[in-house]
């Protein structure tokens, strides 16, 4: 019953157009489609060299494109190898994590004096100086507050009070 | 009677002595269709020509790869329509026009066509038709004009029953709305 609702004779406006093909093709265009696509397949064909003719002409190229490839990748393996034994060793750090925070803290103020002011500035610190300088334009604060808000805490801001 | 042909079509290109006779009985039986299918949807027959052809020599090359596992009549519906689509994409590509102008020229066109034989209603039609999305034309052509059933037009396309059905009715709608808007 569906099916029939959406036939050509369905919707007002449709069926007034009615369903009828405007289109025409030129006078005979259909006797000679079929040679015309014959002729088109063969076409393409004679454009295509026979597979014989593929392989010949692919062997002149076969040698020097091989011995061009070898080469490179010997060039780039090389390469490689020597860049590796250029680099340095990276320091290893798998200490720093066996090291907990209250053996620093005890190292440092026991070898205070071989620490200079400057060792303890870090990012925060200079954060905060530049707070207190007001050395910030106008609008960047705005924009820096979620990340300031989410370093402090209960305590520094029971401090700052 | 369809799928009897298609048999002996089958049969006679599998093998290599008989491709050729194979195929030009593919040809006469299939050629008028699937032009028609296309002309509908590219409406000028120098485009709906090169598609066709386009169509025909992907199905020699390809039809020894068929594998039955539908009709030979949905396998070359699906390949006009894939080859119509990209067409049409190629052809508006590089296009900076409005969908108005679009369908202002499709009606321009259509006038000055010597090939086109529709009144002015139908000129509406066709340029209500050209502001649709590819798909929904599709399904609207295969429907109104050639009445074909949802179960064949899902097969070609691909698509269930259901959004079929969804599909043409918001092309009519559409086109309701558009022959509506001009009448005023």
């Amino acid at each position: 019953m569906q099916e029939e609702q959406h036939t050509g004779k369905g919707p007002s406006i449709l069926k007034k157009i009615g369903n009828k093909n405007p289109f025409e093709v030129p006078e005979g265009y259909f006797d000679t489609l079929a040679d015309a696509i014959l002729d088109q397949v063969d076409k393409e064909k004679d454009a295509l060299p026979a597979e014989g003719e593929i392989r010949r002409l692919n062997r002149p190229w076969r040698k020097p494109l091989s011995y061009a490839a070898a080469i490179a990748l010997t060039l780039i393996v090389t390469f490689f190898l020597l860049q590796d034994r250029q680099l340095p060793e990276p320091p290893n750090t798998d200490w720093v994590s066996e090291v907990s925070l209250d053996e620093i803290e005890s190292y440092v103020l026991e070898n205070l004096y071989e620490f200079e002011e400057g060792d303890f500035l870090n990012e925060d610190l200079d954060l905060e100086t530049d707070l207190l300088e007001g050395s910030f334009e106008e609008g960047e604060l705005e924009s820096l507050m979620p990340e300031i808000l989410d370093d402090i805490d209960m305590e520094t801001i029971e401090n700052m009070l | 009677m369809d799928q009897s042909i298609e048999s002996q079509i089958l049969a006679k290109v599998e093998s290599e002595a008989t491709f050729q006779e194979g195929f030009r009985l593919l040809l006469s039986h299939f050629q008028e269709r699937i032009y028609w299918h296309v002309r509908k949807f590219v409406l000028y027959h120098e485009d709906t020509n090169d598609v066709v052809q386009n169509t025909f020599i992907k199905v020699y090359k390809s039809i020894g790869k068929f594998r039955k596992e539908s009709r030979l009549y949905t396998w070359i519906y699906r390949i006009a329509t894939n080859e119509a689509i990209t067409f049409m994409k190629q052809k508006h590509k590089y296009d900076i026009i409005s969908m108005d102008e679009q369908v202002e020229n499709v009606g321009e066109r259509l006038q000055a066509d010597p090939f086109f034989d529709g009144d002015a209603a139908q000129i509406i039609l066709q340029k209500a038709l050209a502001q649709l999305p590819d798909k929904q034309r599709l399904v609207f052509n295969m429907k109104y004009f050639d009445n074909m059933p949802y179960k064949e037009i899902s097969e070609i396309l691909e698509t269930s029953v259901g959004a079929l059905k969804a599909s043409y009715h918001h092309a009519v709608k559409k086109i309701e709305q558009f022959v509506k808007d001009v009448e005023v």
